[in-house]
């Protein structure tokens, strides 16, 4: 006996979806009820391992980097009030409380699609009864596209993207979405032509398209969508809306759209939440920093996490109440003032849409499924003096609101109304670096000082986040260096071996910063982790070689001034 | 109690005056119901459940159900992993100490591919356990058994015969798209014959040529085609359906007792009033070969198509191959010989910051692989970029394996790899 398990445990298993992002990969979550001496992890969460799904519709099975280590990546959030840990019901109430006695213009409901499609409709009925909106923190695009959903590309399956003729790719599948690569392998196989439109070339794609962030698609070229295209591209808080508008315009109506979305449920939020009048993140944050905003819920939803900006933090200091209700601990739960501790994702009774717009339910293979979340959202509702929610009411009730099959097996895509009118929006939106700089310094959803023009010698580059599942969700994996083209490594001079000093004109350093050579556009940063000196998604940064060597390194006289052989 | 025997079929002679009729098959079994104490290591037997519903509802007789549950409730063991089916397409295996979990659990598992070896690996060897294996199952075991990941004394495992799983949502596909048949309204199947039966709610049968479906990629796992162990003699019961002739067939299955063990838990399950069971006949034993024999050498056949030797490969092609390996490492997760944990050599050479044309990180375990893969295919099944590792795998392993006469996980030999003395290579 190694004495770290106690004989007799139970394990219960539960056919889950994983959180990365909103693919809805199928996983199982293995946990083990025991008496653990040690559980391996250091943030008191249960014995828990994943295991395969190959009978999901989704994934069959596969999972990327992210869904590998899901069971390393949670941790539970516990309840507290001013950092006082309390029971649930006590955290609750205390937030009942203070929703009672506050104006509704002074609430922001947040819920990005972190959570199943019954609580986020639970937080829905709470905001009928506050008369407020719950925010998704999409609706900086929508409100300037106005009838994007009816584009946004619901129905257009991975099965589809197998058997398209052609491909045009807007996000990077190897890092963004990665299970998306089977599909477009599929495709390929089947002599599909895939053109990626960015700035890394990728070797899945037939034809690589440097096309930069603040470029226009209407002087692209290649771009040229027909109805056999299949456009994969994503809707985060991040995309810019001039971009997808161009998309919809030249494409809108002949060719297929599939966007992918960063979170779990992000598309059911979104379809559920489409016909509210929400705020955007930039409304909210904005709002928090004049002190106009008092409380701020967030149902599973790290608006520190998903922020850039790492000035997040000390913005929250500004509300009088931050209430968190979450599903695990994140950095979040750290800056509220109540937190309400749910179960963990893979055990909550309920559903999430995909980027398909597929319907999964959360089911237990062994074990009980659990409500608390929903409950702790009902208890709130009443004691705002509305009446107690029933699970299988709100369920229904949401499965018609979404107008989807309950089989999991089964993309239905409620009957559409006629197409609308595709009005030309997009050259009276601003520009990519007009709308990132718009932003109110120090404490906004993106910072502004980092958008100023840097110095315009050979060193100076942008940044660029490559949004993956890990970034989304505050977690750290292997990813510790940024990316630089072959020529912008000469131009910084940097060496092979050794690292790299990035600043930016914020003032902010990172020294000794890893790289690696990628086949990529010039002149360009590309990172997956949050880096100090990039608070926005576009960063004027400076690159210079790392003064110090690293250790046994000897530089030879050939390899000094960067004679790059790598 | 009674035998699922049917006597006319078990070649009862005939009425006298009675027509020449054809001669009737050999018996599958001879003698009379065994007791606890005839049942030894070496001996081949005929075994079914005692429980008519269990008989029924296990399709060779239940046999396997009947002597877990005898080992779950006379506590030889603690637990059992079990399969959880949430359909005919989909199960997963749970830890329990439930009978009727054990019960439930009972029918085929074709398309149902588990990793029983990893999920084990969870428990630490803090429990006793029994578990139903493929062969492949059991030689990642046996494998781990080596690297003193799982304690034998831990564990006891019942081996199926297996002639090859498919992958549950293709075949979803395959019955709704080549059977014409809602996936949903599957209740059973079973493979006789060369056909992929799939039996209805409403009681029809559908049959397809696995052959045929192969021919169109729709039939079993890949590495199942080419598979060399078809019998799981390394476990401590090899059982199926192998060798159980017409008077038996559906009700019985062929049990061989491969260790000491697994004769204690069959004789615990006659004993304890679980199973019954009598000799297995000689042309029982004599049919059973005959069925291995075939499998395999189709096997063997396979291979030679499948398989691309490795000294007939570029560096170029297998640069091709990892192109779009996406880093994820489950390959390495689910691999039932792997024993290294976290801190891997595969892992510690690898760095994704390197500019290096191919992955060394896949480098470094298509070498360690070449004394230990078991040929499974779970690296394929869960490859997000579906890459055919289990097949680049091969193409190092198999000269190595084949040089040295080396099956994994089929003995207790020592892997090869740890018998290399440096000073020999002087």
């Amino acid at each position: 006996m190694s004495g770290v398990i106690d004989p007799k445990f139970k394990e219960n298993v539960y056919s889950s979806v994983c959180f990365g992002c909103g693919f809805g990969c199928g996983v199982f979550m293995r946990e083990l009820e025991t008496k653990a001496v040690e559980t391996g992890t250091a943030c008191g969460a249960p014995i828990l391992n994943i295991d395969y799904r190959k009978a999901s519709p989704v994934n069959q099975g596969k999972l990327c980097r992210f869904g590998v280590n899901l069971a390393n990546i949670y941790c539970p959030a516990a309840s507290s009030v001013k950092g006082k840990a309390v029971s649930d019901k006590e955290a609750v109430a205390k937030a009942a409380e203070v929703l009672k006695n506050i104006n509704s213009s002074e609430i922001a409901l947040l819920s990005v699609g972190g959570t199943t499609n019954e609580e986020h409709l639970a937080l829905m009925k709470i905001g009928e009864k506050l008369g407020v909106p719950v925010n998704t923190g999409m609706t900086g695009l929508f409100k300037d596209i106005g009838k994007l959903h009816a584009y946004t590309g619901r129905g257009t399956t991975y099965e589809d993207v197998e058997t398209a003729k052609k491909i045009y790719l807007l996000v990077d599948p190897y890092v963004s979405y990665p299970l998306l690569i089977r599909r477009l392998v599929h495709a390929k196989a089947k002599g599909a032509e895939i053109v990626s439109f960015g700035l890394k070339e990728l070797p899945i794609a037939t034809e690589n398209v440097i096309v930069e962030p603040g470029t226009s698609l209407y002087d692209v070229k290649e771009f040229a969508p027909d109805a056999e295209t299949i456009i994969i591209s994503d809707l985060t808080p991040y995309t810019h809306a001039k971009r997808l508008a161009e998309l919809v315009e030249i494409a809108g109506g002949k060719s297929k759209f599939l966007f992918m979305r960063p979170f779990v449920n992000a598309a059911g939020a979104g379809y559920l939440s489409k016909h509210t009048k929400q705020k955007s993140f930039d409304d909210i944050v904005s709002k928090m920093e004049t002190g106009e905003l008092k409380v701020l819920v967030c149902l599973d939803s790290d608006l520190i996490d998903i922020c850039f900006n790492d000035g997040m933090k000390e913005t929250f200091k500004n509300l009088e109440h931050a209430i968190v209700i979450s599903s695990r601990d994140t950095v979040i739960c750290g800056a509220a003032d109540i937190v309400i501790a749910t179960e963990p994702f893979y055990k909550k009774k309920g559903s999430v849409m995909n980027s398909e717009g597929r319907l999964i339910s959360i089911t237990a293979a062994a074990g009980e499924m659990s409500l608390s979340g929903f409950n702790a959202l009902s208890g709130i509702l009443e004691a705002l003096g509305g009446s107690a929610l029933d699970y299988d009411t709100i369920h229904a009730e949401a499965v018609s609101m979404l107008g989807a099959s309950e089989d999991e097996y089964k993309v239905t895509v409620p009957e559409k109304k006629t197409a609308p009118e595709i009005k030309k929006i997009s050259d009276k939106l601003p520009g990519l670096e007009a709308t990132f700089s718009s932003f109110s310094e120090p404490d906004s959803f993106v910072s502004s000082a980092s958008m100023e023009d840097g110095e315009a010698g050979a060193d100076a580059a942008k940044h660029l986040y490559l949004t993956n599942p890990f970034l989304w969700n505050g977690a750290l994996d292997n990813d510790n260096y940024v990316e630089i083209s072959r020529c912008q490594v000469k131009r910084s001079a940097l060496l092979k071996g050794f690292t790299a000093d990035i600043s930016c004109a914020c003032g902010e350093v990172k020294k000794a910063t890893r790289f690696k050579v990628s086949q990529m556009a010039d002149g360009y940063v590309l990172s997956q982790r949050k880096q100090p000196f990039a608070k926005a998604p576009v960063t004027h940064v400076t690159i210079a070689c790392s003064s110090t060597k690293p250790k046994g390194l000897t530089v030879s006289k050939a390899s000094k001034g960067c004679g790059l052989s790598q | 109690m009674s035998a699922p025997e049917n006597a006319a079929q078990a070649g009862t002679p005939a009425p006298t005056g009675a027509p020449p009729e054809k001669k009737p098959p050999a018996p599958s079994a001879v003698g009379d119901l065994l007791k606890g104490s005839d049942i030894q290591v070496g001996g081949k037997y005929i075994g079914w459940s005692v429980r008519e519903d269990i008989r029924k509802a296990g399709g060779s007789g239940g046999l396997v159900t009947a002597v877990l549950a005898g080992a779950l409730e006379k506590g030889l063991v603690e637990h059992v992993l079990a399969l959880k089916k949430s359909s005919q397409y989909e199960a997963v295996s749970v830890l329990t100490s439930d009978v009727e979990d054990v019960y439930a659990s009972v029918g085929s598992m074709h398309m149902l591919v588990s990793n029983p070896g990893k999920h084990l690996r969870q428990f630490q060897n803090d429990a006793s356990i029994a578990l139903v294996v493929k062969p492949c199952d059991m030689r990642g075991i046996r494998e781990q058994q080596k690297r003193n990941v799982i304690d034998p004394d831990r564990i006891f495992t019942i081996g199926l015969n297996c002639g090859g799983t498919m992958m549950p949502y293709k075949m979803r596909r395959v019955t709704e798209e080549v059977y014409g048949v809602d996936p949903n309204d599957v209740r059973a199947e079973e493979i006789e014959k060369g056909k992929l039966i799939l039996e209805t709610a409403d009681g029809q049968h559908h049959a397809q040529s696995i052959e045929v479906l192969e021919e169109d990629n729709n039939g079993r796992r890949e590495n199942c085609r080419y598979c060399i162990v078809k019998i799981a003699t390394n476990s401590d019961l090899a059982c199926g359906n192998w060798g159980v002739m017409p008077d038996y067939s559906g009700k019985a299955t062929f049990v061989e007792v491969m260790t000491e063990k697994g004769a204690e838990f069959l004789r615990n399950a006659i004993d304890g009033g679980y199973a019954e069971a009598k000799m297995a006949s000689e042309p029982a034993e004599e049919a059973r070969s005959k069925v291995n024999g075939v499998m395999l050498k189709m096997s063997a056949k396979t291979k030679e198509q499948i398989i691309v030797p490795l000294h007939s490969q570029t560096f170029e092609a297998f640069k091709k191959e990892l192109v779009n390996c996406i880093n994820c490492g489950a390959c390495k997760t689910v691999c039932p010989p792997c024993a290294c944990g976290t801190e891997a050599k595969c892992t510690a050479f690898d760095d994704p910051a390197d500019g290096y044309d191919i992955s060394l990180f896949h480098m470094v375990r298509f070498l360690h692989l070449m004394d230990s893969c078991v040929s499974c295919g779970q690296c394929t099944d869960v490859c997000p970029a579906d890459i055919p590792l289990a097949n680049l795998y091969r193409k190092f392993a198999d000269p190595l394996q084949e040089e040295l006469n080396y099956v994994t996980g089929m003995d207790d030999r020592t892997p090869p790899f740890f018998e290399i003395k440096l000073e020999e290579m002087n």
